[in-house]
């Protein structure tokens, strides 16, 4: 048995039978890696579990609140009218949409994703998008993409779709900025759509396959959709696409349905590189034999 | 939770469908200090925990003449709660906001730590595993805090979540990596 065949964090958490718990121990007793593994694990459980529980504040209030909220219309009301005194104090506080200094919030969007200048970005409504145009076509990568990002999130679509087609290119790229953090939470994913179109402009592809490299590491579902939008890459009638496609098919750390590549391997251009990333996924080690490939994609994605 | 356990939740279901209605306040009892610690892990706010929890309980109730029974009332309970905090961060995107103010608070602390935050290291200990928690990726954090803090199986994990039991397998080992290398200092 190999340390990658150990399955040590389900014996840590008592998952194994005794067979398979045997198994683990007998591996642990003769491997000084696994053990300082499981010890490090072990260590890192201790102090997550240092956290002091938390009791709630007022149990009998608690009690009342959800019997109260089961006989009402649908809400626990007491939180509910909270939550309107917090929404009619926010009104009052509120700067009105006119007085919203887009640009100052755009640098402090720049400098650093955050939420409250999108939502006084939001308040201003349509009348900040052609600042933000504006501030696309200046020389700041930074300031560029959080623009451009700002735009995606609050225009309509129609607005999004004018901006994007008018991006004028730049050739020397963008020095690889990202628009927004990622892997701090499922909601970046909204950042694919923004990744796939930026793609398809020169000059933005290493922004682009920047962000589809780190949005793949967010969640299950970000995993999916990374690869539902590669696989349509890989469709793409425009060759330069579906090689950088291939290229981000060839990174991906995930789950890939590889059956996309197999339609590349007659295509001159294209052919090596997906016969190339075939083999490094596969193990196998077939020549540009399209049936070969298809057969031996569907045994390995079998269920 | 032990068989026993679940036979008296079933018990206690049985009895608020057959009309009972202190059946329910006697689950919600039961369930609440966990409900509200793991609402608190997702959410990391005590008021939106509260609220989060008493939503859910709520949910539950309206709901619960429904329920078949066929998962655990407790495994039945934690997906209302899960389903809720996704809701909410759909329909609000809170969680940018949120990890906005850890962001801040991280940067606060950096910027001026006081004689008083120094000496106090649990303290500070305590802040950074709930920080480094919350910025989990949304089912690696969920995996783990009902692993950690609510003892669950990867079974139990999985039919809560809706998943399988390799998927609760590889986000609890994504959690652990990603958590070892941001707190390699604190180990």
């Amino acid at each position: 048995m190999t340390c990658g065949d150990v399955r040590l964090e389900e014996y840590l958490d008592g998952e194994l039978g005794e067979p398979d718990r045997a198994v683990v121990e007998t591996h642990l007793a003769s491997c000084a890696a696994c053990s300082a593994e499981l010890a490090a694990v072990r260590n890192l459980e201790k102090i997550l579990r240092s956290v002091p529980a938390r009791s709630i504040p007022d149990a009998e209030r608690f009690v009342q609140r959800v019997h109260a909220g089961s006989r009402s219309g649908g809400r626990v009301w007491i939180g509910l009218a909270a939550a309107l005194l917090v929404g009619a104090v926010a009104l009052l506080v509120r700067p009105p949409a006119d007085r919203v200094d887009v640009r100052a919030e755009l640098a402090s969007y720049a400098a650093r994703p955050n939420s409250a200048a999108e939502a006084r970005l939001r308040d201003a409504g349509p009348a900040a998008y052609p600042v933000l145009e504006a501030a696309m076509r200046g020389s700041d990568a930074r300031v560029q993409f959080a623009a451009a990002s700002l735009l995606f999130k609050l225009a309509d679509r129609a607005t999004a779709d004018r901006v994007l087609a008018g991006w004028t290119p730049r050739p020397e790229g963008n020095g690889g900025a990202l628009l927004a953090d990622t892997g701090g939470d499922s909601t970046d994913i909204e950042m694919l759509p923004v990744a796939v179109s930026a793609l398809e402009l020169q000059g933005q592809e290493r922004w682009a396959v920047d962000v589809l490299r780190k949005l793949q590491w967010l969640s299950r579902e970000a995993q999916g959709r990374v690869a539902g939008s590669v696989v349509t890459l890989l469709k793409h009638e425009n060759p330069r696409i579906q090689k950088l496609a291939l290229d981000i098919a060839d990174e991906l750390d995930i789950e890939f349905p590889l059956a996309a590549l197999v339609d590349l391997l007659d295509s001159p251009e294209l052919g090596d590189k997906a016969l190339k990333v075939l083999r490094d996924a596969t193990g196998k080690d077939f020549p540009k034999d399209k049936d070969a490939w298809r057969k031996a994609v569907l045994k390995k994605e079998a269920p | 939770m032990s068989e026993g356990d679940a036979m008296v939740d079933a018990e206690l279901v049985l009895k608020f469908k057959g009309g009972e209605e202190s059946a329910f306040e006697a689950l919600v009892r039961k369930y609440m200090t966990d409900a509200f610690t793991f609402c608190l892990h997702l959410t990391h706010d005590a008021q939106e925990a509260e609220e989060l929890s008493q939503q859910g309980f709520v949910s539950a109730y309206r709901a619960l003449r429904g329920f078949r029974g066929e998962s655990t009332f407790k495994s039945w309970l934690y997906r209302i709660f899960i389903n809720l905090h996704r809701d909410q961060i759909r329909r609000t995107r809170r969680s940018e906001a949120r990890l906005e103010v850890v962001r801040e608070e991280t940067r606060r602390r950096q910027e001026a730590p006081t004689a008083e935050e120094s000496s106090m290291h649990a303290s500070e200990l305590s802040d950074v595993v709930q920080e480094k928690v919350e910025l989990l990726p949304a089912r690696q954090r969920e995996v783990l805090v009902l692993h950690l803090y609510q003892g669950l199986d990867y079974h139990e994990i999985a039919r809560i979540l809706g998943c399988t039991y390799d998927d609760v397998k590889m986000n609890l080992s994504l959690a652990r990596k990603r958590l070892r290398l941001e707190m390699k200092e604190y180990l």
